[in-house]
């Protein structure tokens, strides 16, 4: 976890160039070099809908660079994007959830935990199969490395609830991953 | 129910690290981003890479450009045929009602910037879009009046709205290029779209 608060020179370099003169290239630098990465975890965290996971990163690079001179360097740039993304991607989530309460819609069916007897699926599918809640949770502490706290702190819930949302996807990750299905009781 | 919550087993943990971190965007992204951007004056357009940083070379640079302008005038009569006659070319020049309000919530910009670039990216797919820009308000007005030219700053206007963007798109012809406008979401805003043949000669 400590590369994530390494301040990059570069990164530096670039945002001071870009806030001084907005200028298109230093913009298309850092968006190059911090995209694929955001995507990534864009992909993952929005249950690999495409529509979602572009739209969140569009509206994280607006957000950014309406900020970026106010930013402070205490995380490191990436660190501080990935914030805007997730907190984005939560709005976006809480948005298709009133969507769904508020249309009769056979389009919002609530993801699945479940699988068909002898269906088999990769760790990939399984992550995105969760409920938003935890699957939030289980990406960026399992895959991303993020501390209960820090979770915490990015989703704005308790420590208590983010080691919940944790056990509750683990557990739910495990079954779907079995060779076959089982219950646990 | 303890169990499930222990650190991960050592194949559990290989299984996250093994997941791909980084994903490369469609290169669409990038360019409805900047698009976006510049909707929201957060990004300027690039300067020509020959635009000058310095007095001196921007003195020289000019020199350079007024010889450049002089002989392109002094030599028009030699110029080249025009451009090869192919598919022909239509501007379509997006208006706005003049009293229209402006102000728009980010989210409603990023709503609209992402309809236009929708619309423009399946024109550029069918390789029928040369180019579009949105334009600022901000405007110069400049006028002869006896004898001097003159210039104001104003904001653009006109009785039949303010031209708030292009698009130069190729068609076969007048309806071809109509069908494509119809498309454009700027309708769906309540502006209007001219769309007028260019004229190679």
């Amino acid at each position: 976890m400590e590369s994530r608060h390494v301040v990059s020179e570069s990164d530096q370099v670039l945002v001071k160039r870009f806030v001084r003169a907005r200028d298109e290239a230093s913009f298309r630098k850092l968006y190059r070099r911090h995209t694929p990465a955001l995507y990534g975890l864009a992909l993952r965290l929005a249950g690999h809908s495409e529509a979602d996971a572009q739209d969140a990163i569009q509206d994280t690079w607006l957000r950014a660079c309406g900020k970026l001179d106010r930013f402070e360097w205490r995380s490191s740039l990436r660190t501080w994007l990935m914030g805007i993304l997730i907190n984005r991607l939560r709005e976006l989530n809480r948005e298709s959830q009133r969507r769904c309460e508020d249309e009769i819609s056979n389009e919002c069916s609530l993801p699945t935990t479940g699988r068909q007897m002898g269906e088999r699926i990769d760790l990939e599918q399984a992550i995105a199969r969760l409920p938003a809640g935890y699957r939030h949770v289980l990406v960026l502490h399992d895959a991303e490395g993020y501390t209960h706290d820090e979770i915490s702190a990015l989703l704005e819930v308790s420590v208590g609830t983010s080691k919940s949302q944790l056990h509750h996807a683990r557990r739910a990750i495990r079954e779907m991953l079995q060779p076959e299905f089982q219950s646990n009781e | 129910m303890n169990r499930d919550f222990e650190e991960l087993q050592p194949h559990e943990r290989k299984a996250f690290d093994e997941l791909t971190k980084e994903n490369a965007p469609p290169s669409f992204l990038e360019e409805r981003i900047v698009a976006a951007l510049k909707q929201s004056n957060l990004i300027r357009s690039p300067k020509p890479s020959w635009w000058p940083s310095y007095p001196k070379i921007a003195v020289a640079v000019a020199a350079s450009l007024l010889l450049l302008v002089l002989g392109a005038w002094a030599g028009i009569k030699w110029v080249s045929a025009p451009r090869q006659a192919t598919t022909p070319e239509f501007m379509l020049v997006l208006r706005t009602r003049s009293g229209e309000s402006q102000t728009k919530s980010p989210d409603e910009v990023l709503r609209t910037v992402k309809e236009y670039s929708n619309w423009a990216g399946d024109v550029r797919q069918s390789g029928l879009l040369v180019q579009g820009e949105k334009l600022k308000r901000e405007a110069r007005i400049i006028r002869a009046v006896d004898g001097r030219v003159a210039v104001s700053e104003d904001q653009a206007s006109s009785a039949d709205g303010v031209i708030a963007g292009y698009f130069l798109i190729q068609a076969q012809d007048f309806d071809g290029a109509v069908k494509i406008a119809k498309g454009c979401p700027h309708l769906k805003y309540g502006g209007t779209i001219e769309v007028r043949q260019i004229d190679r000669f």
